[in-house]
């Protein structure tokens, strides 16, 4: 029982007179208190069974938001003051004889008890009625306004002092007290700050902390594709990214063996030029959701909000069982899951980061060069392999947070980025989206965005075609590309069409190279004939005859000359081809090494429709074989330029009946300039210990039919670590 | 005719039963009175120093008959005190039951009805208690449940009121007996500004009663113009007293 004592002052009643004294006990209540814009509005709740002459409205939803604080021009990413999504705060109070004493305006987020702002009601917002809560210190100084901008004098958790996405659902209430009964001592509304939705962008080049053009050649491509086109946007399904990576073996090696052909020079060079992979940086718009529902630009609703950037390893299966089975290596143990080359090859799978940690810098109006603006930092529980990144809230890059993404070098390699809002917590403290389940983590819709698939390649130019003639017939590199794709190596041209050899130069250049054989070698070669202008093979050499008539000319008997070719491999037509070839080639070399491009990285490629003009007799004799192409040693190449020299066209080869074709060839000895060797065994050797065993048709063999990279092959071509891969397949899974 | 200066506390009702009229009205309604009659049309709300004139008792003499009966009618007038117990809507009190004390005169009921609570007393009796015992609020109840954790959330989640730890207020369900200390006589005319604020205090405003305004009473006065939906709330008295006087003395 509750006791009230109160005076009275009282009249009395004369005999004649009716008048009389009216008391009251005291009486008070909250009836409501709710959030409005235009119609839609927030629902007031009360204790069940709570009282009060009037009764609360009922109108709004549990599910009312808006957006607070400032918007920006979405075009023009800058402060538009005439968007605004501003709010009226409404409450009414039964409160006929002012008997509220106390009633304070209390904001409370979930999880916590106490209130994260509060405000006493003065004097007059305690009367009788319905009101409009005032707020004079709104972010719009010096003028005290009726509607709320979200704003409210607290900045510890809310750095901006806005109610923000971050602290979603928010419960707004009144709370009164009084003397006397009351049962409706308290009434409060919920509204949310929400997220519309998420659009990633690409970052700007500025935002890429490396700063050579080399290190932000692939994303530089990324934005601005070769032969033209639209840039891909974040979303497109397929992409992919290119590492520049001219590698190539050291000269010094000759054609059937080098040591990097078996060592891991590949892996390291290539570590060595990629490192822990190249920098794409990864933007993502927030888009705040107003109270009609439409998405806008408010930077300062924003707050702290974490935003939880996760990676998918897409790789996917091959035709390889090779490459499969190593793709496979704890593809169900790593964190996350998958078939991306696993950081014990060399990748990252389970490994290095793939959003490295960033400081960032604070807001500005200009970006700062090599310099990533936006905080991430690696702290996201169990989920190791993620991120969070914060938002800026003012000035260039508002409404924006981002990361730097950084997929390994490995060529084949796929992921998949998705951001989500990852303020919502079960608890008030760890995120919700803190687990290390596989992606993708449950979440609306609406609170994530996700990129298409990002594939690695290596990009390796043909950056120089060089012909002797314009009647020399074009290798078509896409059919050599080609081969490299199952590597996710593309071979490109950027040879820009093919240069033809000047006359005069090819002449003398020619002369130059014959001037090194032996005297009685130079005699196959008939001083006095243009060697330009009698065709587009690469030497003119004499017949047989005729050179064994210009040796009895220089003075040998025809004995002499008999013996001589018979020790010197020219008995014959076949012989005599084949022995000028040993000949030619190195001079060719030498020849198209004056027109050796140095200044990029990248493969030449020399051309002459047969190696020499006594080919042709040679192969109508008899069978003939014919090394139609060679990895050169080219004395201009180095471990970034190379050269191939190709002497057999297409033309030719058919002419002539050659089997196989001219770009296989090229595949093949352009794997050799790629630190690709034979397969055992092959010219006596054995036990190369670099080759998937199991088959036997790798481009690098001289198998006659159809030819693809075997496993091992693929997966050097790809960056993997040779030393921990194994030359079966099934040895490399655990 | 004596003067007789208001004393808190008093009437007409009560200086004329002090100075020995039976009837109010022949200290009221006389000439000598006539301008404070003017300014105070009700009888029972004086203000303290008021000057009443106290008019000379006029002999009468009357001749009776030895062993004859003469009957004398003597003109003695009751006086009240009536208290109405409503809401802020006029809507009476169901009290469990009401006890009014005023002397020797008391009032008891347990089942009132309409709200009036009417005694006779001694129009000298300035002081009275009145207990009203009501009864207990309906407990507020349980909030319902929690909707189930959707997994995952939609946008906007689903609000959950029990993840909000904000601490509610204890339910007032006990029954509450409230005592009112009358002063009766007391109560002013509504013309003077003490007389509406005692009036304002009445219904619980927890104004201070004095004689003039300042700032505190002007926001109770607000209050009751905000009661009213006074379109203009200006906090003066003189802008309620007519409505005040009536909404309070009248039924």
């Amino acid at each position: 029982m509750a006791e009230l004592n109160r005076k009275a002052y009282v009249a009395r009643t004369s005999h004649d007179q009716k008048h009389l004294n009216r008391l009251t006990v005291p009486e008070w209540g909250v009836v409501e208190v709710r959030l409005k814009k235009g119609r839609a509005g927030s629902l007031s709740h009360r204790l069940p069974g709570a009282t009060t002459p009037r009764a609360p409205s009922g109108a709004g939803t549990d599910s009312f938001n808006f957006a607070p604080g400032p918007q920006l021009d979405p075009v023009k990413w800058t402060a538009d003051t005439a968007r605004t999504d501003r709010v009226t705060v409404l409450y009414d109070l039964h409160n006929p004889f002012l008997n509220i004493t106390k009633a304070k305006l209390q904001l409370f987020r979930r999880f916590y008890d106490d209130a994260i702002w509060e405000r006493e009601l003065t004097d007059d917002e305690l009367l009788d009625g319905p009101h409009d809560v005032q707020f004079g210190w709104d972010y719009v100084a010096g003028k005290a306004r009726t509607d709320w901008g979200g704003y409210f004098d607290e900045s510890k958790r809310f750095p901006d002092g806005f109610v923000t996405v971050e602290h979603s659902p928010y419960k707004l209430r009144i709370l009164a007290e009084g003397p006397g009964q009351s049962n409706a001592q308290v009434a409060w509304t919920y509204f949310h700050v929400l997220i519309d939705h998420l659009e990633l962008e690409w970052g700007g080049e500025e935002s890429i902390p490396s700063s050579d053009a080399e290190s932000r050649q692939p994303f530089h491509e990324l934005l601005h594709p070769r032969g033209g086109g639209a840039a891909p946007v974040p979303t497109t399904a397929n992409m992919k990214i290119y590492l520049n990576s001219a590698l190539f073996g050291s000269s010094g090696w000759f054609h059937d063996h080098s040591d990097e052909w078996f060592d891991n020079t590949l892996y390291k060079q290539y570590k060595s030029m990629w490192g822990k992979g190249p920098e794409i940086p990864i933007f993502c718009k927030i888009w705040i959701r107003d109270s009609g529902g439409r998405p806008v630009i408010a930077p300062l609703a924003i707050g702290k909000t974490k935003f939880l950037w996760d990676w998918e390893s897409r790789a996917g299966a091959t035709p390889s069982a090779f490459v499969n089975n190593a793709q496979n290596y704890d593809v169900n143990v790593s964190q996350p899951t998958g078939q991306n080359c696993h950081d014990d090859r060399g990748g990252k799978r389970g490994g290095d980061p793939v959003f490295p940690e960033q400081d960032g810098y604070s807001a500005r109006d200009k970006l700062k060069s090599d310099d990533f603006p936006f905080k991430v930092a690696a702290d996201v529980g169990s989920r190791k392999w993620a991120v969070y990144s914060y938002a800026w809230r003012e000035k260039a890059l508002a409404a924006k947070t981002g990361v730097l993404f950084r997929p390994s070098r490995m060529a084949g390699d796929k992921y998949r980025i998705t951001v989500y809002a990852a303020h919502e917590t079960n608890d008030g403290e760890k995120p919700r989206l803190e687990v290390n389940t596989p992606a993708p983590l449950p979440i609306d819709p609406s609170l994530k965005a996700m990129t298409g698939d990002i594939e690695v390649w290596r990009r390796v130019p043909m950056i120089r075609l060089v012909k002797k003639t314009g009647g020399v017939v074009n290798l078509t590199f896409a059919n050599i590309a080609v081969y490299y794709q199952a590597a996710f190596l593309d071979l490109v041209d950027d040879t820009g069409g093919a240069t033809i050899y000047p006359s005069g130069d090819w002449n003398t250049n020619i002369a130059d190279a014959v001037s090194d054989w032996s005297s009685k070698e130079q005699l196959i070669v008939d001083s006095t004939v243009n060697q330009y202008t009698s065709g587009n093979d690469g030497i003119f050499l004499r017949t047989p005859a005729q050179f064994r008539a210009a040796m009895i000319a220089s003075g040998k008997t025809a004995a002499e000359t008999t013996t001589w070719m018979n020790n010197n491999g020219m008995s014959n037509i076949s012989t005599y081809s084949k022995t000028a070839e040993n000949l030619v080639r190195p001079a060719l070399v030498k020849v198209f090494d004056k027109k050796f491009r140095s200044d990029i990285p990248g493969v030449n490629v020399s051309q002459v429709a047969v190696v020499h003009n006594q080919v042709a007799p040679a192969a109508a004799a008899g069978p003939y074989s014919i090394v139609d192409g060679q990895a050169a040693n080219y004395p201009s190449a180095d471990r970034n330029h190379c050269g191939f020299l190709s002497m057999l066209d297409p033309t030719q080869r058919m002419a002539l009946g050659f089997a196989s074709t001219s770009e296989i060839t090229a595949a093949h000895e352009f794997g050799h300039h790629f630190f690709m060797p034979h397969p055992a065994p092959v010219n006596g050797e054995s036990g190369y210990n670099a080759h998937d065993t199991t088959v036997n048709n790798c481009v690098m063999s001289y198998n006659p039919g159809a030819r693809v990279f075997c496993g091992l092959c693929q997966l050097r071509l790809r960056g993997w670590d040779k030393s921990e891969l194994k030359t079966t397949p099934v040895n490399n899974r655990p | 005719m004596a003067n007789y200066s208001v004393d808190p506390g008093d009437c007409f009702a009560r200086i004329a039963a002090k100075k020995g009229f039976f009837n109010y009205r022949t200290v009221y309604d006389h000439a000598d009175n006539a301008t404070l009659k003017a300014s105070r049309p009700n009888p029972n709300q004086l203000v303290e120093d008021d000057v009443v004139k106290i008019p000379d008792k006029t002999p009468k003499t009357i001749n009776l008959n030895l062993d004859a009966t003469k009957k004398f009618v003597l003109d003695r007038r009751m006086t009240k005190l009536r208290i109405l117990l409503t809401d802020a809507k006029k809507t009476a009190l169901v009290p469990l039951n009401c006890m009014m004390t005023v002397g020797s005169a008391k009032y008891l009921n347990t089942a009132l009805a309409g709200g009036l609570v009417e005694l006779t007393i001694d129009p000298e009796e300035k002081s009275g208690e009145l207990v009203v015992h009501l009864k207990a609020l309906a407990a507020p109840g349980t909030p319902p449940a929690d909707p189930p954790l959707a997994n995952p959330p939609a946008n906007p989640p689903v609000v959950r009121p029990g993840e909000f730890k904000d601490e509610l207020p204890k339910p007032q369900d006990v029954a509450l007996v409230v005592t009112w200390d009358l002063h009766i006589g007391s109560l002013e005319p509504k013309a003077v500004v003490r007389g509406s604020l005692q009036r304002l205090f009445n219904l619980t405003y927890p104004t201070p009663v004095r004689k003039d305004e300042n700032d505190k009473t002007s926001h109770f006065v607000k209050g009751y113009q905000a009661l009213k939906k006074a379109a203009n709330k200006t906090g003066k008295v003189a802008d309620i007293q007519d409505e005040l006087e009536t909404f309070h003395d009248n039924p």
